[in-house]
């Protein structure tokens, strides 16, 4: 069986209903190993043998946590012997140490992994470049890896369990199963979210049964994330490859660039999120609440609140574990504390925080994917957020000085189509074929630009026509009316479950009809790849 | 508790019966009157209906081998003659069948080129269980009639995307395999589907009606290619009357494959491509007298692209 | 209590920091925020604020912002 999407029949048809019927009839002890092993099958099922670089990065996390704990044990062992407050301070020192020493070394040793079978061949490739730049005759050999799928993912998770074990945020899990599951439950393992072991890790061995409810608001989550999907980001496909794979043979303009540009931010947003529904629907059968990873973030009124709604899994990961960390950390504290006795309060905290800034996205940019078209990415965003930040208080001034209020809804509009304008050339960047793809075609953007091609029809030569655009409209309108609810406030299933059958039903079964009708699926459309997954 | 479960389990079949009851009706809809055209996946292939009428000497068929295999413009750069590949990714003959329809609408090769690697892809037989599913839920399979049944006013845009590549598809990375004998000599024959048979036959009339000839090739490849199928297609060509080239037994193309593929055998990559150029050019331009129009004024375009064509080709990517 | 208050108000004016329990899950104080916050912290009170310590409920309400100070004092 090849398995290459959430959104597929092997997923939905056939591998989701065994599981969820094994679970149901099974008792309640074993339940939790009915998850791990169709967590672990599945793995098998998208990357065969290299299901072992998973396997020895759990044994490792679970080996180390374990070590932790024993030498926390022992330090307060030691300590409640000791008799002056020296002492007690020397031994506490002693131990951090070594625990320090053991979190360094399996951190290390997960990254290395990803690094060496992720990120070898792009930065063999530049060093080669280097030499040859330099005229040297020395050239490296460029070896090939394969990675495990997902394993962009699971490196955080292992990376967040060890480091929350440290700071005795959670404790050491004696139970190897318990913290493989965490790391490979099913729906997770392709594109997130990126959990952490305090949200999951119980529920998921706690072996619960099943529920009507949760079944069928399961379902329905399910449902609406392959419309997302289906209708949406399938039916995109065919032009956005056309746009950015042949932008140079077929001679498209600055126009037809930027529509590259929006249809592509849509599509990433609705493979993405429609995936991510399936997953946390997928979750939400067996009672499991997988973390959100996006909150309507076309609603984001500046780009770093669209980094707070969009894939919000790995920005609260970066935020913990490399912003707050690096702008915490004893230098740049000093730094802080100068820079506010000369640059005041406001801007004090600047210069750490843009250091951070920068770790965190170039790491942002590179996590996504081995090539400079996402370093930019990253380097991109960096930009964005620090003069963000930078002009936030002259902004404010200014705006103060013309009687401009924030909150009034014309400015809050124009706030939200410029972030989702820098938005769309950032996904522009991203979905370039490299460094050089990615400057011709902001070129093109910037210095070709005409609407004309847009409106002469030039545009349903490109693989799509006057009724995908009519469906798509619809589709865009009815995912805007749920989000828009959602942003109010509303939570738009419990609404409709609230409603009696011949209105509740109706819609249901109004929503299959509407994926299976003008889903873009069959004959004339070609299957996507998951874009996440091969992060 | 045993009541409220009887309860919801009978919610839960009755909301599926009346599902499955909507999702039957619409079929009924939904199943087409007459046989409807298929769209391409892949705008490539398309780019023939943009070319100059009666312009091109040969025209290619096939799937993802072909359009990774053949490429117009080298062979114009080195013999001078108009060619266009209607290939796209994992092509069914019966889509094969309608390209070839199509594109001789408005024009008249010499010769048309089938690659022979879709003669072996299976199209499903009408009395599998799936098929019979798909007959009852035809909605499936045909959902997108629902395009026919909105009357949207548009009159049709004539086709303008000229490809300057002419349907080839260039591969610039090199993924190495192990080399291994593949072409074994043997008397086994792999025997190619009835309903692609017919397919094939179907074309070759199409095409001889209008006094094309029509050459089948089979394109170098590790992992599609092997004698067993080598037999099979010589048999149909010698049935059909077509020629037939196998460029997996012409050693002197000399594919080298460490450096020559994309995919580990699959298919052929730029450096691979360009050798098959080197061999079939010549070969296509003498074995059916294709005239050298590279003086032609006409085809002035062509000789631009020559020049195009190899910055693309040089264009260093760091992917 | 009221130093803190202030501390806030300059940060991130108009919100209400006496009764308001949601400043991080509404996003009233971004990571931004927070720096500019923990260095004031650090500068008023005395103390060290370790990382571990910026989680959400520490920071969702001027109460707990005081409570965690406290705290970090009293293990000083």
């Amino acid at each position: 069986m090849r398995f290459n999407s959430y959104i597929s029949l092997a997923y939905l048809g056939i591998f989701l209903p065994i599981v969820l019927i094994a679970y149901g009839i099974l008792p309640k002890k074993i339940r939790p190993f009915v998850l791990l092993g169709a967590s672990l099958a599945l793995f098998w099922f998208m990357s065969e043998f290299l299901v072992a670089y998973f396997i020895l990065s759990t044994i490792l996390i679970y080996l180390s946590a374990l070590w932790l704990d024993k030498l926390k044990a022992k330090q307060k062992a030691l300590s409640a012997l000791a008799e002056s407050k020296e002492e007690k301070k020397a031994i506490k020192k002693a131990s951090k140490n070594k625990q320090l020493a053991v979190v360094v070394v399996c951190i290390l040793i997960n990254i290395g992994i990803l690094a060496v079978l992720k990120y070898s061949p792009f930065f063999l490739n530049n060093l080669n470049l280097i030499f040859s730049l330099a005229k040297s005759d020395i050239s490296i050999d460029i070896p090939k890896f394969l990675a495990p799928i997902g394993i962009s993912f699971y490196t955080l998770q292992a990376v967040s369990y060890i480091h929350d074990v440290y700071k005795e945020k959670i404790e050491a899990d004696r139970n190897l199963g318990r913290v493989a599951l965490f790391m490979c439950f099913f729906p997770i393992i392709m594109e997130g979210p990126i959990c952490r072991y305090s949200d999951t890790a119980q529920k998921l061995w706690s072996g619960e049964s099943l529920k009507y409810r949760n079944v069928t608001f399961g379902i329905q989550k399910i449902l609406f994330g392959m419309m997302k999907k289906m209708v949406i980001a399938d039916r995109l496909n065919l032009i956005v490859t056309n746009i950015f794979k042949n932008h140079e043979a077929l001679n498209l303009d600055g126009g037809i660039v930027a529509l590259g540009a929006l249809l592509y931010t849509i599509e990433l947003y609705a493979e993405f999120s429609g995936t991510i529904d399936v997953v946390i629907g997928s979750g939400e059968m067996f009672g499991i609440s997988i973390p959100e990873n996006f909150r309507q973030p076309f609603f984001a009124k500046s780009i770093s609140e669209f980094w707070q709604r969009w894939h919000i899994t790995l920005g609260t990961w970066f935020k913990d574990y490399i912003f707050y960390p690096v702008t915490m950390s004893e230098n740049l504290k000093k730094l802080t504390k100068k820079a506010r006795q000369k640059l005041g309060r406001h801007y004090g905290p600047m210069p750490a925080t843009i250091i951070a800034f920068f770790c965190v996205w170039f790491c942002n940019g590179l996590w996504h994917g081995a090539g400079w078209q996402y370093i930019m990415f990253g380097m991109y965003h960096f930009v964005l957020i620090s003069i963000g930040s930078l002009v936030l208080p002259l902004s404010n001034n200014v705006l103060g000085k013309l009687k401009i209020d924030r909150n009034k809804l014309p400015y809050k509009i124009f706030t939200i189509v410029r972030t989702f304008l820098f938005v769309c050339i950032g996904e522009l960047i991203f979905n370039s074929s490299g460094f050089y793809d990615s400057i011709s075609l902001l070129k093109i953007l910037f210095t070709d630009f005409s609407l004309k091609t847009l409106f002469n029809g030039s545009i349903f030569n490109l693989g799509i026509d006057h009724y995908d655009l009519l469906i798509l409209a619809v589709t865009l309108v009815i995912v805007f009316i749920v989000s828009f609810s959602k942003e109010k406030g509303k939570n738009v299933r419990e609404e409709i479950a609230a409603k009696p059958i011949f209105v509740r039903w109706p819609i249901y079964i109004g929503l299959i009809v509407f994926i299976v009708v003008f889903g873009a699926y069959g004959g004339s459309y070609a299957p996507i790849d998951p874009i996440y997954a091969n992060f | 508790m045993k009541q409220i479960i009887i309860k919801k389990g009978i919610k839960a079949i009755s909301f599926v019966i009346t599902l499955l009851l909507v999702l039957l009706l619409l079929s009924l809809f939904f199943r087409p009157k007459e046989s409807e055209n298929f769209k391409a996946n892949d705008i490539k292939p398309l780019g023939v209906l943009a070319e100059a009428e009666n312009s091109l000497d040969v025209l290619f068929f096939g799937d993802s081998e072909a359009y990774t295999s053949f490429s117009p413009i080298s062979f114009w750069d080195k013999e001078g003659f108009s060619s266009f590949v209607c290939a796209s990714s994992a092509q069914y003959l019966s889509l094969t069948k309608s390209f070839v329809e199509q594109a001789l609408e408005n024009q008249s090769p010499k010769v048309v080129v089938i690659e022979t690697n879709a003669f072996f892809r299976k199209i499903r037989s009408e009395n599998s269980f799936w098929t019979r599913f798909e007959n009852l839920f035809s909605i499936l399979e045909y959902h997108n009639r629902w395009k026919n049944f909105i009357p949207l006013k548009i009159e049709a845009t004539p086709y303008s995307w000229k490809d300057d590549l002419k349907g080839y598809k260039i591969y610039k990375m090199a993924v190495k395999c192990k080399c291994k004998d593949y072409m074994q000599k043997t008397d086994q024959i792999e025997s190619i589907p009835e309903t692609n048979i017919q397919y094939v036959k179907d074309i070759v009339n199409y095409c001889k009606d209008k006094n094309i000839e029509v050459l089948f090739v089979s394109t170098p490849s590790i992992k599609n290619w092997n004698y067993e199928r080598h037999n099979a297609v010589e048999n149909l060509a010698k049935e059909v009357g077509a020629d037939y080239l196998d460029l997996n037994l012409q050693e002197s193309i000399k594919i080298n494959w460490k450096t020559d593929t994309a995919d580990a055998g699959d298919h052929l990559n730029f450096k691979g491509a360009e050798k098959v150029s080197t061999f079939i050019a010549p070969y296509l331009a003498e074995k059916y007298n294709l005239e050298n129009k590279k003086g032609n004024s006409e085809f002035e375009e062509w000789n631009k692209l020559v020049s195009k064509y190899q910055m693309i080709f040089d264009k260093k990517s760091y992917a | 209590m009221d130093e803190l208050i202030e501390i806030l108000e300059d940060i991130q004016p108009d919100a209400d920091y006496e009764n308001c329990t949601t400043l991080i899950d509404d996003h009233i104080l971004g990571s931004l925020q927070i720096i500019s916050l923990v260095a004031e912290l650090e500068d008023a009170f005395d103390v060290t604020v370790p990382t571990v310590e910026i989680k959400p409920e520490n920071f969702n309400s001027a109460k707990a912002i005081w409570a965690m100070v406290q705290r970090l004092q009293e293990e000083e």
